[in-house]
């Protein structure tokens, strides 16, 4: 009887699989989700486990914002200031606003300010990266697991689009993380007023597709070119997860306008 | 069963007392009374003039209604000296049977008719005396039913005239087009809803889009932006196209690539071709061509744009949507190990 469980269930499973829409029109992403109104549309692979490169810093912007003072200063260490790919060029002992280095991971996904976020919260990013991971869990993300801060690859750093969703309603739900990243632009200083920092938001959609308002972008080798995107055009609100495309903003554009023009049709 | 009443009411009431023409026939004063069962009250006695062909007083006949949509019959007609019964039946829009009976003399009347229907019972009694002379052929019941009829016809086509006027004037286009009467089963609604369109007002509709596009840009765009204007614009002859050339000719010499992204597709294509396709996303859409590049939608194999991490590009992994029931199909083999 068990056993007859079982293969029931993986039919279902299969067929649920073989079933699920896809856009209708080819993409380059190897997994994605589209809501329109909280309402999934299209999805494709959701639960496979993918390197998710920066979008993994909306779960440490989550993780801040429990613990969220803006008037903090933090003091750059030695392993923040090394690190490597996107980056502001913090040097180790200069001194930044929380404030500031929140805005620097979500505009300019600044590797750099992103660490430095994690020795402040939880004294070094191997103890963060066991908060984020025990978040992971408590918040039943089944297909998410990191071994970084701020995204980098890593055989045991992945995350799917699914789980990338869940972290993605969570950030909807706080205001002041979106108002960061609709900004195009920011500028920044250090905490004595002696270095300023020019950011640009690296989500190409803002300023640039209509009604984009928010969320995160990524890239790594491994990963891919991924993407969170928050669109809100006319009273619908379109929400877009994709991970490891290769053409991703014009990707991003079709899908989104695709889901509005659709959800007319509704 | 009300538009049977009002059948009924036509036949034995006359509805105006206008001048009745001398003739041959009788002119009788008819007063009738309606019980419905379960009105808690009576409805009040109506008395009215009714010209009827001579000697007819006392056809039960009279009583029929007259609207063929009723489909009324006469049945079991019975006359005993000065009395006549008989039975009535209307397989119309508003079913009902009914019988009744009636003494008449040659100067008055007097009788009761009973009637069944999906509604209820309905009574009504009723008495008539001759009052003079009339000609029934144009005062009688059916010819003051069709003049009614006529008149309610000529005030609802002119109710379509004024709506059709007030449409031209609010450039309501979709009035234009033939309506979509599917909806409508019988005559009566087939006839609302032909009236609901003005197909012969186009020529109208069609001066004042000439007009608009004579205005300009603005003019255009009026029309442009509305798809019932376009379709009709259309469909009015060769000016629309001629217009859209001229006005497209004019925003590709201004270069407004946004309004011709918007209503230029011959002039937006090879603009697309030459400054969009391939391009990086943020270049192109910084660019001036930026609402063009977007008119089209995707396209492949653009190439990479820029990354947060300066690493060489990612492998690609193109997905295809099919690979997903690939991917289904081999779980199951390998669910059941074959």
């Amino acid at each position: 009887m068990r056993w007859w469980f079982l293969i029931c269930c993986g039919c279902l499973s299969v067929i649920a699989t073989a079933t699920a829409a896809p856009l209708p029109f080819q993409v380059q992403a190897s997994a994605y989700l589209v809501e329109v109104d909280h309402r999934i549309r299209w999805q494709h692979q959701i639960n496979q486990r993918l390197a998710p490169a920066s979008l993994t810093k909306l779960m440490t912007v989550l993780l801040l914002s429990e613990h969220y003072d803006s008037r903090q200063t933090v003091t750059i260490s030695a392993a923040a200031a090394r690190e490597t790919g996107s980056r502001l060029g913090l040097r180790a002992g200069e001194v930044m606003r929380v404030e500031d280095l929140l805005a620097a991971s979500l505009i300019n996904s600044a590797n750099d300010a992103c660490h430095a976020l994690a020795d402040h919260i939880a004294g070094d990013q191997s103890r963060f990266v066991r908060l984020m991971n025990q978040r992971a869990r408590e918040w039943g993300l089944q297909n998410t697991h990191f071994t970084n801060a701020c995204g980098h690859d890593d055989v045991q750093h992945y995350s799917s689009v699914q789980d990338m969703t869940t972290l993605a309603h969570k950030v909807m739900a706080q205001p002041a993380l979106l108002e960061l990243m609709a900004r195009r632009t920011l500028q920044i200083g250090n905490a004595d007023g002696t270095r300023h920092f020019d950011l640009t938001n690296k989500n190409a959609l803002i300023g640039r597709h209509e009604g984009a308002v928010g969320m995160k972008s990524g890239y790594t080798p491994k990963a891919g070119k991924c993407l969170v995107a928050l669109v809100q055009r006319a009273g619908v609100t379109i929400l877009l997860v994709m991970l490891h495309d290769t053409n991703r903003w014009w990707d991003a554009a079709d899908i989104l306008d695709f889901a509005y023009a659709q959800s007319h049709h509704d | 069963m009300s538009k049977l009443l009002i059948g009924l009411m036509l036949v034995c009431i006359s509805v105006s007392d206008s001048a009745w023409a001398a003739g041959s026939d009788e002119l009788w004063e008819i007063t009738n009374k309606m019980e419905m069962e379960g009105m808690p009250f009576a409805m009040p006695g109506q008395t009215s003039k009714v010209c009827m062909q001579k000697g007819k007083q006392n056809d039960p006949a009279q009583a029929l209604p007259k609207d063929k949509e009723q489909n009324c019959k006469m049945s079991d007609v019975k006359m005993s000296g000065n009395k006549t019964s008989w039975k009535m039946s209307c397989s119309g829009k508003d079913p009902m049977t009914g019988e009744g009976e009636m003494i008449s003399s040659s100067s008055s009347y007097s009788g009761k008719v009973k009637m069944h229907s999906a509604d209820g019972d309905m009574n009504m009694r009723y008495e008539g005396k001759r009052i003079g002379s009339c000609d029934y052929a144009k005062d009688g019941p059916e010819a003051k039913f069709t003049a009614m009829k006529n008149d309610m016809d000529a005030k609802s086509e002119q109710e379509r005239v004024k709506e059709c006027k007030n449409a031209v004037d609010d450039d309501s286009y979709s009035h234009f087009f033939k309506p979509d009467c599917s909806w409508a089963k019988d005559a009566s609604s087939k006839k609302v809803c032909a009236n609901m369109a003005c197909p012969d007002f186009r020529p109208q509709m069609c001066d004042r889009i000439a007009k608009k596009l004579s205005l300009g840009d603005d003019g255009y765009e009026e029309i442009a932006n509305n798809k019932d204007a376009v379709k009709l614009a259309k469909e009015c002859g060769p000016s629309y196209e001629k217009s859209t050339r001229a006005y497209c000719n004019r925003q590709l010499q201004a270069k407004n690539y946004g309004k011709l992204a918007a209503h230029c597709d011959k002039e937006s294509k090879p603009l697309f071709d030459k400054n969009c396709a391939g391009r990086d996303y943020t270049a192109a859409m910084d660019s001036a061509y930026g609402p063009i590049c977007r008119r089209y939608g995707k396209w492949k194999n653009a190439p990479a744009d820029e990354g947060e991490q300066s690493d060489n590009g990612g492998s690609s992994a193109g997905s295809n949507p099919a690979k997903s029931i690939l991917d289904g199909a081999k779980n199951l083999k390998g669910l059941f190990g074959f």
